[in-house]
């Protein structure tokens, strides 16, 4: 992983010294909420529904065993003994007092990790793919440009004052589980007719209000004009983005009006005047990244683990839990574990530091020190030996952290909702508990098969439900919790919006509306078909007529 | 008779507090003072004041009605803020009967269990 | 209004000229593009240094070649969160070479001041009671950029690299 270096590391510190100042100033009243907001956006701290709340940033997903323990130390000393991790592969402390989130700040930078541009019109956290370095079907690690990006953007002077939020995601091969086409740039590592290495760029995804899949504005950028391409598109955005309404500010609304074509000539003519400048960065600087991400000295291990095949026919739980929650590593002998933090009715991602504790051990002596937060809200050990993966389910499991659910019913992305959140209309978590519960017989589940179920509790679709092969989003019906379902969608390179089936659900029904469609899926599926298979060969009526047709009550 | 009361975030904890007849803030509902329609207005003129005297951050009215254990807001996003989120039992009142989420088998989750 | 030029606070030498004023004989005045557009001929004949005030929706583009005219050009901030000027203040370092003065007016808050500064602007319209100790504080807060600017800054990667040549 990318080490700092004195550069970096005065820039965290500084600027946790320069928010000390603000923070001093805003609680002695020198400066208003009005003008004090925007500041501490920028660093990642909200006021929310019932308390601040602390938004770290996790750039790209990764952590060390280090940082973890340092988050299981802070969560402890300045909060409530836990952590939530988000759908952007960050971790958020729901409360911190004012006073204590620059000694906060001050812990994070003293291992390398901060909260800049976690919040507020800016660039906000790089994300990337969490099996990135691991996947065997990787072009090149997404994580180096990611960190280049992320040195890139923070604190950029030009564009801390955007139209709005600003998402850039990257993906190092052609199955994309970054989503790099629900961001406002999506970076997609590509070989060109000569066997070059560059980006294809892609702008104006995104969720909320008007979902929309990103637009090819670039078909090949050589890798060293990255920076400049994007500020080029910034710049751009920064000048022409709307300013009049906050729900038609993103990028992706530019997109819409001007069309990808003006778009991209708009883009164009600023980037011919500004490339191969400073901004392209030299080879060695990009050397110097790359190093930081080369793969670890791994073991020499046979392909594959003879106990490890033992004991899958021993033991059915571990059996079903190396099925859904390990996935092939490129280094033989060798896989990637991810920790579900979804076990039965309890909140999706939340931690508490006794598990960040035991998460940093494990990591340690299972993953060469080295886990991964992703953006299904879930953690993942990318180096683990085929020959430990018994062991390392038992310690999991004692821990809470290895229900055997990734990708399946369970394992279901919420946003924090009304229970925490002032924007949303309706509370999320609940409704999450509750199907995790409905669906928690794990043989169920896995007959079940893949299926991506994702909660907002408000059209800015912090959920991500836009992208779920089942989606709920939370509305006000005359002051109660009503859910709206949407099927179909799909945040990869398969990318599709989901489709709102009918009429909003009451909170009471909309377990057994979930239910009920999962039911139409085993009865009408064919062999080897996944939900979103089905769902695409059959359309939505089946499902439609299922919880509107007339038998299912969805308004009692 | 319909009922409020003036809520904020309080400056330094951030936490949901209420206007008190004494002036101050509270982090109880039911410390809070009660205006009726007709002296509504005085209470926002003093979410205000405390507003610009920086020591609350967005007062606002909210409309309460009695309840089994006190004042009960309304609206539940007001009721999550007086009694905590209906999810983590850590962190909300144990008292406000059918506040916290018991439905389908879900347990509030109390972290200290884990 | 204080002005801050260079983080030094200058009594303002210049004067700004709304649409319905006469024009002053002499001395260095402000006018707004619009002013600009329909009296460049009298404005550059009468020969005292002058100034266009762009609001947020106009571009330095604009004025294209009668930037050599200008000696100072004002780029607005309606509100603090708009921030298209530190985008045209670029542009007019670094596109159009501009080396005038460029003077942020508007909601001008110390907290921006660096960013300000980055973008290439040498002069700042502050509110009352701000000084050169808060520039000074504002600009000095971070010692080494991530990214160029207009300022010219060494940044991380410059630096990184210079200290590889040097072995």
């Amino acid at each position: 992983m990318y080490r700092y270096d004195e550069f970096d590391s005065a820039l965290v510190d500084e600027r946790v010294a320069e928010f000390r100042e603000q923070v001093a100033r805003r609680l002695s009243g020198e400066l208003t909420e009005e003008q004090f907001k925007p500041l501490r956006l920028m660093n990642g701290l909200y006021l929310q529904l019932n308390a601040y709340m602390l938004r770290v940033a996790i750039p790209y997903g990764v952590l060390s065993a280090d940082q973890m323990r340092t988050l299981a130390r802070i969560a402890r000393t300045y909060d409530r003994g836990y952590g939530h991790f988000t759908t952007r592969q960050n971790i958020q402390f729901n409360w911190p007092k004012l006073a204590d989130v620059p000694d906060m700040l001050a812990e994070l930078a003293a291992v390398e990790m901060h909260a800049i541009q976690t919040s507020g019109n800016c660039i906000r956290n790089v994300t990337a793919d969490p099996f990135a370095g691991v996947a065997a079907d990787e072009i090149e690690d997404p994580r180096v440009w990611a960190e280049i990006v992320r040195q890139w953007s923070s604190l950029h002077p030009e564009f801390s004052f955007l139209p709005r939020k600003f998402k850039i995601a990257v993906s190092g091969s052609a199955r994309d589980r970054a989503a790099v086409r629900f961001h406002d740039i999506g970076l997609i590592l590509r070989r060109n007719w000569d066997g070059e290495v560059g980006f294809e760029v892609l702008v104006g995804g995104g969720m909320g209000r008007t979902p929309m899949i990103a637009k090819t504005i670039r078909t090949f950028l050589p890798k060293r004009h990255l920076l400049s391409y994007l500020e080029a598109i910034l710049r751009i955005y920064n000048l022409m983005g709307r300013r009049d309404n906050k729900y038609k500010a993103r990028i992706k609304i530019l997109v819409h009006e001007l069309g990808i074509a003006e778009l991209g000539d708009l883009v164009e003519e600023e980037w011919l005047r500004i490339r191969g400048g400073a901004l392209q960065l030299p080879d060695a600087e990009i050397a110097r990244i790359e190093r930081a991400f080369r793969p670890p000295a791994y073991e020499d291990q046979p392909a594959e683990s003879l106990d490890l095949t033992a004991k899958t026919f021993e033991d059915r739980d571990f059996a079903r839990w190396f099925r859904s929650n390990v996935a092939d590593h490129r280094q033989p002998g060798h896989a990637v574990v991810t920790l579900s933090l979804k076990p039965d009715g309890q909140p999706p991602g939340d931690v508490t530091a006794d598990q960040m504790e035991a998460v940093a051990d494990l990591a340690e002596r299972y993953s060469l020190g080295e886990l991964r937060a992703t953006h299904e809200q879930n953690l993942v050990f990318p180096h683990v030996r085929r020959d430990d993966l018994w062991a390392l389910w038992g310690e999991l499991a004692a821990f809470g952290l290895a229900t055997a659910n990734i990708g399946l019913v369970g394992d279901i992305i919420a946003c924090p909702g009304l229970d925490f959140c002032a924007l949303a209309n309706a509370r999320s978590i609940p409704v999450a508990e509750r199907i995790s519960m409905r669906f928690r017989d794990l043989a169920r589940q896995h007959d079940i098969g893949e299926l991506r179920l994702k909660i907002s509790g408000c059209i800015n679709a912090c959920g991500h439900h836009h992208v779920g092969h089942i989606g709920i989003l939370g509305v006000d019906r005359k002051s109660e919790e009503y859910y709206q379902i949407t099927l179909g969608g799909e945040p990869g390179e398969d990318a599709a919006v989901g489709r709102i089936i009918g009429p909003a659900v009451s909170g009471a029904r909309i377990v057994d509306a979930v239910e009920a469609i999962v039911e139409t899926y085993v009865a009408c599926r064919r062999e080897g078909e996944r939900f979103i298979d089905t769902y695409r060969r059959i359309g939505e009526a089946p499902f439609k007529d299922r919880i509107y047709g007339g038998e299912f009550d969805a308004a009692a | 008779m319909e009922r409020f009361v003036i809520t904020a975030n309080d400056l330094r904890d951030g936490l949901a507090v209420y206007l008190t007849a004494a002036g101050d803030w509270s982090c109880c509902l039911d410390d809070a003072r009660v205006f009726g329609p007709a002296d509504l207005a005085d209470g926002t003129a003093l979410g205000r004041q405390a507003e610009e005297a920086q020591c609350v951050v967005g007062a606002y009215e909210i409309e309460v009605e009695e309840g089994d254990c006190g004042l009960r807001p309304l609206r539940l996003r007001e009721r999550i803020r007086a009694f905590g989120p209906s999810t983590h039992a850590d962190f909300a009142r144990a008292d406000v009967p059918g506040h916290l989420t018991h439905a389908d088998g879900v347990e509030p989750v109390r972290f200290s269990e884990r | 209004m204080p002005l801050l030029k260079r983080g030094k606070l200058i009594p303002d030498p210049w004067t700004p000229i709304r649409d319905t004023d006469a024009l002053p004989p002499q001395g260095a005045v402000i006018v707004s593009l619009k002013r600009w557009r329909a009296e460049r001929e009298r404005l550059i004949l009468r020969g005292g240094p002058l100034g266009v005030r762009l609001t947020a929706e106009q571009t330095p583009g604009e004025l294209g070649e009668d930037l050599e005219f200008l000696d100072l050009v004002a780029l607005e901030f309606p509100a603090f969160t708009d921030g298209r000027a530190y985008s045209n203040a670029r542009r007019l370092r670094e596109r159009y070479g501009f080396e005038g003065e460029v003077r942020a007016v508007g909601d001008v808050l110390r907290d921006q001041y660096r960013a300000m500064h980055r973008c290439g602007f040498d002069a700042l319209e502050v509110r009352q009671g701000e000084g050169e100790a808060d520039w000074q504080r504002a600009v000095g807060a971070i010692t080494t950029p991530m990214q160029p600017g207009a300022d010219g800054a060494e940044t991380a990667v410059s630096l990184r690299e210079r200290r590889r040549a040097a072995g």
